[in-house]
């Protein structure tokens, strides 16, 4: 299995852990760098990687996203999506704190395009 | 220089911000270390205003995307305007109260090969109501080139979205061939 290295989250990107034993990429916090593409592209791969062979459960709570961000985690999901059409286990959960409406309907239009599984959840 | 700001011109201006409602405004280099910063001022503002969660998402979002697209024209035309004097400070954002929203003003020079198709963006972004946003932000997320540094479009479409009212835009041509654009968003 190819393994991720934790990123830690700054002001402006999220931070990133994978958890092995439950197969689960976290990203957690805010996505407003200057450069979103920089930063996602390694995930990116790195998802495209382990997709190949396994599934993966994408927990994202991600409270902020700017727009090139968004493009990034697009992207990030086509991969989830083709491993899917692949018939990988493959699962992504959206957290949104329950106060904030306008992040719980980005959530619905990240997956209303999707036929993978997928929830949303509220924090509390 | 900034001593010759008289008390009288601070006075002043101060009192032009207070009779427009402006609660706060930024006028200089738009780093990315100034944008974060200016942002979490903007959230401790709107803290104190009491805003709820959703606003305080809408006027962040809006914000962060004005900052932005300032930041990356200023980048991408950085030669261009300096060689029509503007340095590396342009830009202003303007933050105030209207009623029950928040609105946020957005202004920058630009070269005039910038203002047509920029002007027709913005057109066509107003004359849609907000299923007609939608689908032209999921269409262009889609088929936008995924590049380093991408364009104003897709962030002015998430302004429009944001927005509880169309978005209204000013154009001014000056003499020297540079165009002030300014953007107002309510939220």
């Amino acid at each position: 299995m190819t393994s991720i290295s934790d990123i830690a989250g700054t002001e402006t990107t999220p931070s990133v852990s994978f958890d092995a034993q439950a197969n689960t990429l976290t990203l957690k916090g805010e996505s407003y760098p200057e450069n979103a593409f920089q930063f996602f592209r390694p995930i990116i791969e790195w998802t495209r990687a382990h997709c190949a062979s396994d599934g993966l459960t994408l927990d994202l709570q991600i409270v902020y996203m700017n727009t090139s961000s968004v493009r990034c985690v697009m992207d990030l999901l086509d991969v989830l999506e083709d491993a899917h059409g692949h018939g990988k286990p493959v699962t992504v959960v959206w957290r949104y704190r329950s106060t904030d409406s306008r992040a719980r309907k980005m959530g619905e239009e990240f997956i209303e395009d999707l036929t993978l599984p997928s929830q949303i959840v509220a924090l509390s | 220089m900034l001593a010759s700001l008289s008390v009288a011109t601070l006075i002043e201006l101060g009192e032009q911000l207070n009779n427009a409602n402006v609660q706060l405004c930024f006028n200089g280099p738009f780093t990315s270390g100034i944008i974060q910063h200016f942002g979490a001022a903007l959230r401790a503002y709107l803290q104190h205003e009491q805003s709820d969660e959703t606003e305080v998402t809408g006027v962040f979002s809006v914000y962060i995307e004005m900052a932005q697209n300032i930041q990356r024209y200023v980048a991408r035309h950085s030669e261009g305007l300096a060689a029509k004097g503007v340095g590396s400070s342009n830009g202003i954002i303007v933050i105030g109260r209207s009623g029950a929203h928040t609105s946020l003003i957005a202004g920058n020079w630009l070269l005039s090969e910038s203002v047509g198709p920029l002007k027709s963006r913005l057109d066509e972004i107003r004359a849609l109501d907000g299923a007609g946003l939608k689908a032209m932000y999921k269409k262009q997320m889609r088929s936008a080139p995924v590049a380093e540094g991408e364009g104003a479009g897709l962030g002015l479409l998430t302004i429009a979205r944001h927005a509880a009212s169309p978005i209204t835009y000013e154009l001014q041509q000056r003499p020297t061939g540079l165009t002030f654009f300014s953007l107002l968003a309510e939220v």
